[in-house]
């Protein structure tokens, strides 16, 4: 019972988050690429460092468990995975994450990605098509082993990575203040829990605790892993509709139902609480296009977040903050696939000014 | 000159963006756009665009909660 409140009132808050600051991971990613915010990096690099710097420091403490092996990983499987993701999470106009958001603040794309997201990713990895995912993952397999990863070396690196992190954001915040704010009806902490939107600075930093805190608290239930987002989705179809030699994704921990199952609850639970304590909460419609939009894009995130073992969250932000070379490397095509929808679809939309 | 109205209900990010660039492309200099989203994160990127881009804000309002109107003068 602990484990599975621990896991939703860490998905409640991190659902709370992004919420409130509208932080979204692809259009991060997208902008570096669409509207040259090469800031954006600092604030990815934030995230993951002060998540790298909590992770390996607790586990230089014996608080996480850092493990000693990570299994290989088929460069064809993650690279081909990563760049459908990428895709999927742009032609969706969102990742995962934020279609659970979506979800929880009445917008029924969300709802449209959601379901074919589940429908595609448990027929490759639990149904007909899991023999395709066994096949892919059995080319150009790889060890995921980084010299040093257990050591002393990534504390120093990601504390170092953290400071520089922090400067930066903090300098950008002073030199770009915001000028414009959207008008709000309450004062004090009504206003900021219920109505400002969060700046981007504070948020990434919250984020990236949030993510370090999961590791200890999760694995106290021994599940020795971080935030995940397709293996928990899937979690529930695969309890709904069990299946045998289920090929996982992003943990072997998230195929059974629990920790994780709980935690993408939850981040629709804190959408929804949050919409709905500022007043934002309606039913939202989508028109024909963009409902045909999402069913593309959830049947790509559902080929991918399998292939690819993982999404833009637990490849993007939370193995590259374990070190794991098979999260490094799916990141490189995830950013890929994001950027390549990005010239394919969203810039011949644009007119010249 | 009339104002240009928009509207982009039940879109996501970043399409009120494009469609208001592409509005701010076409119209006049000095004329007005009326964009309407339901995209609560275009509460975000629409006005840090026009920030960013020099483009006057007019007007913010929220309806009810259903949509967001954001009035801007090129």
């Amino acid at each position: 019972m602990a484990m599975l409140a621990s896991g939703l009132i860490f998905g409640m808050l991190f659902g709370f988050v992004i919420k409130r600051s509208r932080f979204c991971m692809t259009s991060l990613v997208r902008d570096i690429y669409l509207e040259k915010r090469f800031y954006n990096i600092v604030l990815i690099v934030a995230i993951v460092a002060v998540e790298g710097l909590i992770y390996h420091g607790l586990g230089h403490m014996h608080l996480v468990r850092i493990p000693f092996y990570l299994p290989p990983f088929s460069l064809l499987s993650i690279a081909l995975g990563g760049l459908l993701f990428g895709v999927g999470a742009v032609v969706s106009c969102g990742c995962l994450t934020s279609t659970l958001v979506k979800c929880g603040d009445g917008r029924v794309a969300g709802l449209i990605s959601l379901a074919t997201f589940i429908v595609t990713g448990y027929f490759v990895s639990a149904g007909p098509g899991k023999d395709l995912s066994k096949y892919l993952r059995s080319f150009f397999i790889v060890e995921d082993m980084l010299p040093g990863r257990r050591s002393i070396v990534p504390v120093i690196v990601f504390a170092v990575l953290t400071v520089v992190a922090v400067y930066l954001l903090w300098r950008h915040r002073k030199t770009h203040p915001a000028l414009f704010q959207v008008p709000g009806q309450y004062t004090g902490l009504r206003h900021i829990l219920c109505e400002k939107i969060w700046p981007m600075e504070p948020t990434v930093v919250i984020i990236g605790v949030l993510m370090g805190l999961a590791f200890p608290v999760s694995g106290y239930f021994g599940r020795h892993f971080g935030f995940a987002i397709v293996s928990p989705i899937l979690s529930w179809a695969y309890t709904a509709f069990p299946a045998r030699g289920i090929v996982g994704s992003c943990n072997p921990y998230d195929t059974m139902f629990g920790w994780g199952s709980m935690f993408v609850l939850g981040i629709v639970l804190g959408s929804l609480l949050t919409t709905l304590a500022s007043k934002e909460f309606s039913i939202v419609l989508p028109d024909k296009a963009t409902a045909l939009k999402m069913v593309a894009g959830g049947v790509l995130m559902g080929l991918g977040g399998v292939w690819g073992q993982g999404c833009l969250i637990a490849n993007g932000l939370v193995g590259t903050a374990q070190l794991s070379m098979k999260s490094w490397y799916a990141l490189v095509f995830l950013v890929l696939g994001v950027w390549l929808a990005a010239r394919l679809i969203l810039k011949p939309a644009l007119k010249k000014g | 000159m009339d104002a240009i109205k928009l509207d982009t209900k039940g879109q996501d990010c970043p399409l009120p963006l494009i469609t208001l660039k592409n509005a701010l492309a076409d119209a006049a200099s000095g004329q007005e756009i009326e964009i309407e989203f339901t995209c609560p994160e275009a509460t975000v990127n629409l006005p840090n665009y026009c920030q960013e881009a020099g483009v006057e804000i007019l007007s913010f309002d929220k309806n009810d909660n259903k949509s967001w109107t954001i009035r801007v003068r090129k």
